[in-house]
């Protein structure tokens, strides 16, 4: 019994040896290729970046504790972002999370973490975890798990795909839990 | 007010600019102890709350217990449900048994507060097969 356990834990040894080996050896392997540093151009605190339609009114609002761009990618980092969605009628849609990615076009803002998207009127508010957002095609999407309430409503489920046009167009795709009652 | 009714189901759309939600897949409404169970539910909401319920399904079938503690059961192709009014409507092949009596038609229409019932045939019979009461004396007093 003693023999075969040692001969057990010797062909582990030389298993994990074999391993550490290989990696080794791919380490040393490849050079990181060379290519533009991530590194910031620009940075702000407390900043505000407004996005206009044609007509010059405007559409949305983005603030954030900071902001900080990389040139390489011309992506923007934010801290605490916070971005309004504004029409004709004044803002609609609100959304907040601990921390942001905004594309280099300017077009997808990645809401990392915690966040919650809110609609003013009538109210209601989404709380999930990293939602991206296509700002221009005023829409929402994420993964993960959602929790939606409006008065008379609170609806939960996992994975989430929203039209914000209008009062918006909720949908959520998994694992639906829904209470409708009479408002207060 | 109604009391609230709890959904399960596979997705959900809400569609504010319409106010309505539309349940799909394996849907099961409970409220209290009477349970619908279809493919499909609609939820029309206004700014009351919920006041209608669409079920539709292959049945879509209710369960409940009526006023009298009886119990009942109801399928058809759809169930409409006006939950202030409380009266459920049941369409296309529709079936309902309350206690031992049993109703078939096009169209059976259940009010939940006094347990009545209104069956219509449509192009075919009403079909309604009554048990006999327990305890009921022989001509009908």
């Amino acid at each position: 019994m003693k023999r075969r356990a040692a001969a057990a834990f010797l062909g582990a040894t030389a298993l994990a040896a074999a391993l550490l080996g290989l990696v080794r050896r791919q380490e040393g392997a490849a050079p990181p290729l060379p290519g533009p540093a991530h590194v910031a151009d620009w940075w702000v605190s407390e900043g505000e970046a407004v996005g206009f339609d044609e007509a010059g009114a405007p559409r949305r609002r983005l603030r954030a504790r900071r902001m900080v761009h990389y040139r390489d990618d011309g992506t923007t980092e934010l801290d605490a972002p916070r971005v309004a969605l504004v029409d004709a009628a004044g803002t609609r849609w609100r959304a907040e999370a601990e921390r942001g990615r905004l594309s280099a076009d300017r077009q997808r803002l990645r809401l990392e973490g915690a966040a919650r998207l809110e609609r003013l009127a009538p109210p209601a508010r989404l709380d999930t975890r990293d939602l991206l957002l296509e700002l221009d095609r005023e829409r929402a999407a994420t993964d993960a798990e959602v929790d939606f309430a409006a008065p008379g409503r609170r609806i939960r489920g996992r994975g989430l795909r929203a039209e914000l046009a209008g009062a918006g167009r909720i949908t959520l795709l998994a694992e639906v839990r829904g209470r409708h009652e009479p408002t207060p | 007010a109604p009391p609230p009714i709890e959904l399960e189901a596979d997705r959900v759309e809400v569609d504010d600019n319409r106010g309505v939600s539309v349940y799909e897949g394996a849907v099961v409404v409970t409220q209290g102890r009477r349970v619908v169970r279809a493919d499909r539910v609609v939820v029309r909401n206004d700014a009351q709350g919920p006041a209608r319920l669409e079920a539709e399904g292959a049945p879509a079938t209710l369960e409940d217990v009526d006023a009298e503690g009886r119990p009942l059961r109801g399928e058809g192709r759809r169930i409409d449900y006006d939950l202030r009014g409380e009266v459920v409507v049941i369409t296309g092949e529709a079936r309902l048994r309350q206690g031992g009596d049993r109703f078939r038609g096009e169209h059976i229409e259940y009010r939940i507060a006094d347990g009545r019932i209104r069956a219509e045939g449509g192009d075919a019979r009403v079909h309604i097969l009554l048990a006999p009461r327990e305890g009921a004396t022989g001509d009908g007093r």
